[in-house]
């Protein structure tokens, strides 16, 4: 189901009355609410295309029971265990709980990599083999992706993997268990909610307050306006056509798609997680935030900490850090932070998108890894001197950039020579500038950082990696046609001015005044201002909100 | 310096990745008794606040001024609820479970999901040949024109597939003319060039329809070269395959769907350019495709006038040739210069002495072949091609001698209202009668515009207009005597946008109007499938 919708109305109306008055009743309260979690994921409105047929619930069922079942087989092994006298019948307790762990790893990122990653691997084949000059094609399964799958398998894994390693008491109630993973605000397009964070608020009664539901009310009517006017409207006036067919545009035109999708992509996003923490909260539960300004980062790193904050951290805490984290050689840490960044990235695949996120991933990857190098590399005292040393190998890696832009992105060699050289440019830059100091000093960062991710933003939008390559093309053939008069509305330029503007403020500004409003408005004077924005956005949207761009994930 | 147990230091601190793992062990202790009672006042607000709205919807139904707001309507509404009555139909509320499973919608949804199946069969058996990486086309062999009748048809491998969607003709003849030439070619009858002109709004402005049919059509009937050129481009979006287009930024233009020459004397092309000297154009034969690679002669197209300037010519590296459009009367002109057949630059470039106004250029070959012109008009309705004065058009095409003229607008028609369709047939009626105005003209084939797509509630759906368009085009299509493509059925009829954008690729962008390159390619395939099929049974009715 999509939140912007009458369905979700329709919905949402009677689990919040049903959630209020059955507050002081803990199992008809629990009942409800993972019925109605059942019935959002299963009764999607008809949207092009249509929703996974509703009996791909099975799958959410399956996940929920198979790492019910694990958690609790994980515990009592690891009871066994400690209980033990025994070590042989100790060991043998180890190594059963380390089964069991291993089937929870297997049968969830089976599921997933099965749904979304078998078609990739296929055309990966495909196109290794005819690399080789081998003619062969894989077959293409054309496999529906269940709706969420990306989220819930993470969130149900954070589980089984907090209570292996002895983090998290196994939790005993299957109810409880399930409601953790299908409770429906977060349920198809995150945040991504971690056990040790959900769990312990089962355990006690919702919170509930005129103040939590004030709260509740913001973040909603926030995330409304964000996801259909900043998301959806952008995508529909410009982001859409231009992405379609690039090589119909101007390399001006081209960019400015690149900045106004940046928006849009943030914006739908991050509107889909207001919704979902403002919804939850509106039933007495807390949900992590999942966006911090994150086009204000100062670095790639901080990107990331600011952006999805709750799948990047997720990896961080159960990838980067058990493989060693940064305690261990330079090159284990740098492969560490590569291998973390490049499964952020590659997380975010969706179906269709071929060589796009290996290229996106590696981008980031890369990224992470000079900022790493670049903070705690030995500073010489000439800059100079710096300079003539590194020259030899920036030299290299300009030539490196152009030859790949050249031969893999098929851009003439006049643009991949600029494509080079402006990443040496940027590469020097970031290198020699502090990042504190001057105001000035952070704003560029802010500014490189920013356009960084633009830039990569191609190869994450692209529907193809074919239309990435033309992208890529237009972009660096630098026309001079510039942005061709009645492209650009008034009103889509107006609605990105003020995406940016609103992007670009300290978040408390908004955060603080528009809870302050929602705060002095009467109760029915914000139904009245809400009905009016749905209103708005049926009027503006022909009553057609795009699914989530992270649904496709 | 080592990096060994270093953790970065301010101001990076901030970064995903740094810091250590300072998670603690959580007990889910304790259990849900229900908790005490909650605040005076904790439901107030929300409650005001979900009243209001649910009384804002039940206002939109129950009061008839406020019928634009209702977020739910049907044109029949179930069980006799006609206060839910409305002008859409929206798709019943929590479709998937009620709508697709309990009212059996799923019925409709799979014959849409066989419908895509089809459309993506066609799509991957077309997009998995990459046309740019065969071997370079291989002339055929020429046999001498004795005006003999034509050796038998032979069949080609090609004329197998089955046409999505076949060309309707308004009589068995209507192509005739066009197929009689091409048989020609196809027999590899000396000199016998089949021309054919292709017009059309942004559908074909990246050149992939036209490219895809003349490719193919090359391909099956020989290369006689890319044929008409710009000089300058109109638009961003004016990009021809198999050609390499350089320069032309320093030409002054004019476009016709800007209506800015009172004259009309567009060219051709429907784009004029003209420059006092310094302006250049460099055109050169492709060098990354099988067709294209060769040239044996380039005309220059432009407009003789009492104080025109000089035209310099260059061909690779060799001596200039100097064009004078210098001429006492005004008139359209036509220059030749022919070069051994093979690859070559030509530098077409403004050389003072006064004003030179040129149409475009046209490269060509004389070997037994296809030429397909490639003409579009980024952002035409119907009417701007009524901008062109009518002798000047007709002459122009004339001059060309084209065995078949393909039109394929209506795109920017849709946005007309209703009351004036009937103000579109004429108009439409008028385009192919001056178009057609020579004394034999040519022969015409009306391509349809392509499926567009509304967004209506969360689904998409056949603009309506789309099928009144085309029954128009169709109309005066077989009025005048043309061959007619429906562009929509061949695509999969009703209903086809969705599909076609839910493709993978997508074939159409996400727009709704546009097809992306791959959905031109698909399209330009099924035309170039269906002429075959008419081809095959005139070659069949005429052999005996």
């Amino acid at each position: 189901m999509l939140f912007p919708t009458f369905d979700f109305l329709l919905f949402v109306i009677p689990v919040l009355l049903g959630t209020w008055a059955l507050s002081h009743r803990p199992l008809p309260r629990t009942l409800l609410l993972l019925g109605a979690s059942l019935f959002f994921y299963m009764a999607g409105p008809k949207t092009e295309p249509p929703p996974t047929p509703w009996y791909y619930v099975g799958l959410l069922v399956f996940s929920t029971v198979l790492d019910y079942a694990c958690g609790l087989g994980i515990a009592a092994q690891d009871r066994r265990a400690r209980q033990s006298s025994d070590g042989t019948a100790a060991a043998s307790a180890q190594r059963a709980k380390n089964a069991i762990f291993a089937i929870s790893l297997v049968g969830n990122l089976g599921l997933l990599g099965y749904f979304k990653y078998t078609d990739f691997a296929f055309s990966v084949a495909t196109d290794v083999a005819h690399a080789l000059g081998i003619e062969w094609a894989a077959p293409s399964l054309r496999l529906l992706l269940p709706v969420g799958i990306s989220f819930y398998t993470f969130q149900s894994l954070s589980y089984t993997i907090d209570v292996w390693r002895g983090r998290l008491t196994a939790e005993r109630s299957f109810l409880k268990f399930a409601l953790f993973v299908t409770f429906f605000p977060q349920l198809v397009a995150g945040p991504i909610v971690r056990a040790d964070e959900f769990l312990p608020q089962l355990h006690r009664p919702p919170r509930i307050s005129a103040a939590r539901m004030e709260e509740g009310l913001f973040h909603v009517f926030k995330g409304l306006v964000k996801k259909v006017v900043l998301g959806d409207w952008i995508a529909s006036q410009l982001t859409d056509a231009i992405f379609a067919s690039p090589e119909q545009y101007t390399s001006a035109e081209l960019l400015f798609a690149l900045y106004a999708f940046t928006l849009q992509l943030y914006a739908d996003f991050s509107g889909y997680s207001d919704i979902a923490i403002g919804v939850a909260k509106l039933m007495g539960y807390d949900l992590p935030e999942n966006f911090d300004r994150p086009y204000q980062a100062k670095n790639v790193g901080e990107f990331w900490r600011r952006w999805h904050m709750t799948l990047s951290t997720w990896l961080r805490d159960y990838l980067f850090f058990p493989l060693g984290g940064s305690k261990g050689s330079a090159a284990r840490t740098y492969f560490n932070l590569w291998l973390t960044m490049f499964l952020v990235g590659m997380w975010h695949y969706s179906q269709g998108t071929s060589w796009n996120f290996v290229i996106y991933a590696n981008l980031h990857a890369a990224a992470i890894v000079f900022n790493r190098w670049n903070r705690i590399r030995a500073r010489g005292a000439s800059r100079t001197a710096e300079l003539a040393r590194w020259a030899p190998a920036l030299v290299a890696a300009g030539a490196a950039i152009a030859w790949l832009v050249h031969a893999v992105l098929d851009v003439p060699w006049a643009g991949a020579w600029v494509m080079g050289g402006f990443a040496v440019v940027m590469v020097l830059v970031v290198a020699w500038l502090p990042e504190n100091g001057h105001w000035a000093n952070g704003a560029l960062h802010v500014l490189l950082t920013f356009h960084f991710t633009v830039l990569s933003r191609v190869f994450f939008r692209a529907e193809s990696f074919d239309v990435a390559k033309r992208m890529c093309q237009g972009l660096l053939a630098f026309d001079t046609h510039g942005l061709r008069p009645g492209l650009i509305t008034p009103w889509v330029g107006l609605a990105l001015a003020v995406g940016c503007i609103y992007h670009f403020t300290p978040r408390r500004w908004v955060d603080e005044h528009g809870l302050a409003a929602v705060r002095r408005l009467p109760g029915w004077l914000l139904g009245l201002l809400f009905a009016a924005l749905c209103l708005g956005l049926m009027l503006l949207m022909g009553s057609a909100p795009r699914a989530f761009i992270y649904f496709n994930f | 310096m080592s990096d060994r147990d270093t953790t970065p230091t301010a101001p990076g601190e901030s970064g995903l990745l740094d810091g250590e793992d300072t998670r603690h062990r959580v007990e889910l202790v304790g259990e849900d008794d229900g908790g005490g009672r909650y605040a005076r006042g904790s439901f107030t607000k929300i409650g005001g606040a979900l009243a209001t709205m649910t009384l804002a919807v039940v206002a939109s139904y129950v009061v008839p001024q406020l019928s634009f707001a209702r977020p739910w309507t049907a044109t029949e509404p179930p069980w006799g609820l006609t206060a839910l009555q409305g002008e859409r139909d929206d798709p019943v509320p929590f479709w998937n479970l009620i709508g697709r499973e309990l009212l059996d919608e799923g019925a409709a949804q799979q014959q849409a999901e066989q419908k895509a199946e089809q459309t993506a069969a066609i799509a991957d058996a077309v997009l998995k040949v990459d046309d740019d990486a065969a071997a370079p086309l291989v002339d055929k062999t020429v046999i001498a024109d004795t005006g003999d009748k034509l050796p038998p048809y032979r069949p080609h491998p090609d004329d197998a597939e089955v046409p999505t969607q076949t060309i309707e003709l308004p009589d068995e003849g209507a192509l005739d003319h066009f197929f009689a030439r091409l048989a020609r070619t196809d027999a590899g009858v000396a000199g016998a060039v089949t021309r054919a002109v292709h017009w059309g709004d942004s559908v074909v402005a990246a050149d992939h329809i036209t490219s895809t049919l003349r490719a193919k059509m090359q391909q099956r009937f020989g290369d006689a070269g890319h044929g008409f050129h710009l000089l300058a481009k109109p638009n961003a979006s004016y990009v021809h395959k198999a050609i390499e287009f350089r320069d032309g930024e320093d030409w002054s233009r004019c476009y016709i769907i800007n209506n800015c020459k009172s004259d009309g004397l567009y060219g051709l092309g429907g784009t004029t350019v003209w420059s006092s000297g310094g302006a250049q154009t460099r055109l050169r034969t492709s060098d990354s495709t099988p067709n294209g690679r060769k040239a044996s002669k380039l005309e220059l197209w432009y407009r003789a006038e009492p104080k025109g300037g000089n035209v310099r010519v260059r061909v690779d590296d060799g001596e200039p040739t100097v064009v004078a459009t210098a001429s006492e009367t005004a008139a359209d002109g036509w220059h030749t210069i022919t070069v051994e057949d093979g690859a070559h630059e030509f530098e077409i470039r403004a050389a003072g002495g006064g004003k030179v106004r040129l149409y475009g250029a046209v490269i060509e070959r004389d070997v037994p072949g296809v030429v397909w012109d490639g003409m579009a008009q980024l952002g035409a309705f119907t009417s701007r091609m009524l901008y062109f004065e009518p002798a000047h058009i007709r002459d122009q095409i004339a001059h060309r001698d084209p065995a078949l003229l393909v039109f394929m607008f209506g795109g920017n028609d849709l946005l007309l209202p209703e009351h004036r369709l009937d103000e579109y047939r004429d108009t439409f009626r008028d385009m192919l009668t001056r178009f057609r105005a020579q004394a034999e003209p040519p022969d015409c084939l009306v391509l349809s515009p392509v499926d567009h797509g509304v967004r209506e509630s969360q689904r998409v759906v056949s603009n309506p207009m789309v099928a009144k368009i085309t029954a128009i085009q169709r109309e005066i299509a077989f009025e005048q005597g043309c061959g007619f493509f429906d562009s929509q059925a061949a695509m999969g009829g009703d209903g086809a946008v969705a599909r076609w954008r839910r493709s993978n690729p997508p074939l159409i962008s996400g727009d709704l109007a546009h097809l992306t390159d791959a959905g031109q390619k698909v399209l330009g395939h099924m035309v170039y499938v269906a002429l075959l099929q008419r081809y095959v049974e005139y070659r069949r009715r005429t052999d005996g």
